[in-house]
């Protein structure tokens, strides 16, 4: 899927020259001048990756980690910086930082954590699509059919599932055809999996 | 023959009688005035006239030949007497020269004299043959002398030849030579003598019976003329001499108080006299008491042996040049000696000979005490010290100032004060003195400049000069104390030298302290060329690669470089121990430099900073590298306070122009300066933090001061402290 790499750096020429690196491997990259500026220009529903200079004016690097998560904001971020500082650095990590790089940075190093922060991105967006769509085709099932649907999990048979329910097998065979059909999985086992989507949900702080 | 009594033996004592009178007269005058020797000639000349006049009477009553021989004989006794008293009176009366020839008539007189007792029957006869008589009117009958002449009546004839000559010789100097008030009495006494002389010759040469003899009598009249009008002169004289005495008599009363209350000595010496008189203060000085006689060696019995010289010769000078100055020591009886200093007059008379000396002394045993005093003060000032008169020479050198110059005392004695300034200041020196003499006082001189002395070697000396004006002896001098300023002058060098070290290092810890920051900084454009460079890479090695957006990348590759190494080139200039260098800057350019080597520090800080840069400011002159320091040092504690703060953690920053002078102010929130601090923070070795030497606000004031400007601190509501620094804008020099 289409992602895109977002650079802050309150240095121009760093700025430009990071830009050049990554578009020079094939990467989407839009560039922002402070925190501000990304903010603006950040769009959630592309997964995005971020490469973020730690010492900047007003809002400093570790201070836009702590907006994201507030926010909510899940975005694998790579931490650039001048300063080696110990300190600096496990915090960042703490915070969930896909990595912290010090700079002059080497490219193989970048791009490498950059590809990992994709990856991250791409995965994460693709749950979320999956939940979606989950939840989009659940809403398609009647109320008797949501009654139906935790039946099916407990992997009896339709017999014994229609006398729990005191309904007729036959009544109960058209009942798993249809959900199976609305939910657009073709056996219980994708049913399992679309559960699974539903189920997984972003650690919240 | 004798028994009647003719007119003859009137006549001729008569007119002895009246020479022996006028002799007596003016032989008592020059007993009162021993000084008018031409009394004294003039008497000895009547006495010698009323003898010759009684000889003669006994001439022309002589019985026999020989005793008209016998008188003749004896004669010349007077004659020679009258010949040579002539000769003294015109000597001395008119000093016509030609002493020789006086000499000689005088001297062939004499001879005659010898001779006419040696041979013969006389001189004037070798033989009196017999007598003759002749007949004058009234009866008398007078006899004189028949025989022929001698040959040695030549000697007394060439005398009168040459006492004539003398006298012509001195008629004619003085006639020529002298003033009107001379020329009569001159005529009179010569033309008088002159005719004498003649008729004494014709006597000897014609035999012409004694009639010349009365004509003494004419010679008398001429020089009693000369005298009387003298005399008659001299009784106008006494007249205005009475009433001038009475002027001096008050006079002299004035100054015997003046000088009874001053303690002056006052004396007369008459020099004629030998004769010494004073008032009762001057015997007291002199040590003469009124028993001790007059004379001058009385008086100056009790001169020091040392100082009997210098006053002989004082005396001596005074008699020839008619100012007496002297100063001696006299010795009392008990041994103690004092200064006495004495000053006099000469009067001289109308021959400009020494008449009389008038004078005053006093005693300055006290005065030369503080001459030696003073003497002994210069000698003895710790430091060089050279004397200087009201003229600019030297007096008085002690052995600092001989040390120091490299020069004896005798060298520079009389010497201008100029010759120990070197030349080029020689001008200034001489004016400076002159308008120092107007308005003399205490005081040390070139306040504003270095001053230099020059030594006999020709080396300048850095000095110190003090003025000291002092009055001594109704003279104004001065007293120059000097200092010798080579070595204070070599370790105000190496003062500076350390504080310039001090500045350096204390330059330099700072920069230390921020050396994480500034690697930050070079960090930016290094880590823009890698990532340009591999950008580069890997676009080639795709083989997408455009000129143009290579051309692009090596160009920012350049750029960073030139950034970092302005970065490079900032810091070095920092860290190197450059020599001050003032030139004309833009303080906002300079705040502009120190802002940015205190970016990083400040963003790891987390400290955010505001600015107050007003565009246009005057420029100030100033070294660029210091005043960056000063800004440096200010900022870095606006940071380490606001750190410890909890306040807003923000820095100011703002220049301004107030009246001529620039401001910079360095603001923060931090925990701020107690106000018994304020002033205190910028003495050395205080510091309230813990890894800090405590030099570094030392060092910015020193900064600011050599900048000619003022730094200090002032407390920020509610908490925070402000520090401040002004420098002069800088004028443009016309």
């Amino acid at each position: 899927m289409t992602h895109v790499v977002h650079i802050v750096d309150d240095d121009n020429q760093v700025l430009k020259s990071l830009a050049r690196l990554l578009s020079s491997e094939g990467l989407e990259v839009v560039s922002s001048k402070s925190a501000e500026e990304f903010l603006e220009k950040f769009d959630s529903s592309v997964p995005s990756c971020l490469i973020l200079d730690l010492a900047m004016p007003q809002v400093g690097g570790l201070e836009l980690q702590q907006l994201l998560a507030a926010r909510g904001v899940s975005l694998p971020i790579v931490f650039l910086t001048g300063r080696g500082d110990v300190h600096t650095s496990v915090q960042a990590m703490k915070e969930g930082a896909i990595d912290f790089l010090t700079k002059p940075v080497d490219a193989q190093d970048l791009l490498a954590a950059v590809r990992r922060g994709i990856v991250m991105a791409c995965a994460a967006h693709e749950d979320v699509l999956q939940r979606a769509r989950a939840e989009r085709l659940l809403a398609t099932l009647t109320p008797r059919e949501h009654e139906v649907l935790p039946h099916l999990f407990t992997g009896r048979l339709n017999k014994q599932i229609a006398a729990d329910l005191g309904i007729v097998e036959k009544t109960m065979k058209v009942h798993r055809s249809r959900i199976l059909h609305k939910l657009q999985v073709r056996s219980v086992a994708e049913l399992f999996r679309l559960a699974g989507h539903l189920a997984t949900r972003p650690p919240r702080r | 023959m004798m028994g009647r009594v003719g007119w003859v033996d009137l006549a001729w004592p008569m007119i002895a009688s009246a020479s022996l009178t006028l002799a007596l007269i003016q032989g008592a005058i020059w007993l009162r005035d021993r000084r008018a020797e031409a009394k004294l000639a003039f008497a000895v000349g009547a006495v010698s006239i009323a003898i010759l006049m009684l000889m003669e009477l006994s001439l022309l009553r002589a019985g026999t030949p020989e005793q008209a021989a016998f008188i003749v004989r004896w004669m010349h006794v007077p004659v020679a007497a009258l010949v040579l008293s002539l000769i003294c009176f015109v000597h001395v009366s008119f000093h016509p020269g030609h002493a020789y020839v006086a000499l000689a008539a005088g001297g062939l007189r004499i001879a005659g004299l010898v001779l006419a007792f040696l041979g013969g029957a006389n001189l004037n006869y070798p033989e009196m043959e017999r007598l003759g008589h002749a007949h004058w009117w009234g009866g008398e009958i007078i006899a004189y002398p028949i025989g022929n002449a001698s040959a040695w009546l030549l000697v007394p004839q060439t005398s009168n030849v040459l006492l004539g000559t003398y006298l012509l010789l001195g008629f004619y100097g003085t006639v020529r030579n002298g003033d009107a008030t001379r020329r009569r009495p001159a005529t009179v006494v010569f033309g008088g003598w002159l005719m004498f002389v003649i008729v004494m010759m014709a006597f000897n040469l014609f035999e012409i019976p004694f009639i010349g003899i009365p004509g003494f009598a004419f010679i008398i009249l001429a020089m009693s003329y000369q005298l009387w009008s003298d005399d008659l002169n001299s009784a106008l004289f006494r007249k205005e001499l009475r009433e001038g005495q009475n002027r001096i008599a008050s006079s002299e009363r004035d100054l015997d108080l003046a000088v009874d209350t001053g303690a002056l000595g006052s004396w007369t010496y008459d020099v004629f006299d030998d004769r010494m008189s004073g008032n009762p203060r001057a015997r007291e000085l002199y040590g003469v008491g009124l028993e001790q006689g007059a004379s001058l060696a009385a008086w100056l019995g009790n001169v020091h042996p040392e100082d009997r010289e210098t006053a002989d010769r004082a005396l001596a000078n005074a008699l020839q040049s008619g100012r007496y100055e002297a100063e001696f020591r006299v010795v009392s009886p008990n041994g103690m000696a004092r200064w006495v200093a004495a000053r006099g007059r000469v009067e001289f008379d109308e021959r400009g000979r020494a008449g009389s000396l008038r004078g005053v002394s006093f005693e300055m045993t006290a005065r030369h005490d503080a001459e030696e005093r003073f003497r002994w003060l210069v000698d003895t000032v710790p430091t060089p010290a050279v004397l200087v008169d009201q003229q600019g020479r030297i007096c008085r050198l002690n052995a600092g100032a001989e040390a120091l110059f490299g020069y004896q005392s005798e060298q520079l004695l009389g010497h201008l004060i100029e010759d120990l300034v070197p030349a080029r200041f020689r001008g200034g020196h001489v004016v400076f003195r002159a308008a120092f003499g107007l308005a003399p006082m205490a005081r040390p001189m070139g306040q504003r400049r270095d001053l230099y002395g020059l030594s006999a070697n020709g080396s300048e000396i850095p000095v110190e000069v003090r003025l000291n004006p002092i009055r001594f002896d109704d003279n104004a001098y001065v007293l120059v104390t000097i200092n010798d300023l080579s070595e204070r002058k070599r370790i105000d060098r190496e003062a500076m030298l350390q504080r310039e070290q001090v500045t350096h290092l204390s330059r330099v810890s700072m920069l230390g302290e921020l050396s994480a920051s500034l690697a930050h900084e070079l960090n930016q454009p290094l880590s823009a060329i890698l990532s340009n460079a591999q950008a580069g890479q890997r676009i080639l090695k795709k083989g997408s690669a455009e000129p143009v957006l290579m051309q692009s990348i090596l160009a920012d590759i350049v750029e960073n470089d030139r950034r970092a190494g302005e970065i490079i080139r900032h810091l070095r200039s920092m860290l190197r121990k450059e020599h001050v260098e003032f030139c004309p800057l833009d303080i906002n350019s300079v705040v502009g430099d120190a802002l940015r080597l205190v970016r990083s520090d400040m963003l790891s800080r987390d400290i955010s900073m505001e600015t107050a840069l007003p565009e246009n400011l005057p420029q100030v002159s100033g070294d660029r590298v210091q005043l960056q320091q000063v800004l440096l040092n200010l900022l870095i504690n606006a940071f380490d306070a606001t750190e410890e703060t909890r306040g807003p953690k923000i820095v100011k920053v703002s220049t301004c122009l107030s009246a001529r002078w620039i401001i910079v102010a360095v603001e923060d929130r931090g925990v701020g300066i107690r106000a018994s601090m304020l002033d205190h923070i910028f003495t050395p070795f205080e510091t309230t933090k813990g890894n800090g030497l405590g030099l570094g606000l030392t060092v910015c004031r020193a900064i600011v001061q050599s900048h000619r400007g003022k730094i200090w601190a002032e407390s920020v509501i509610p908490t925070g402290a402000r520090f401040c620094f002004q420098i002069p804008v800088w004028v443009n020099p016309p």
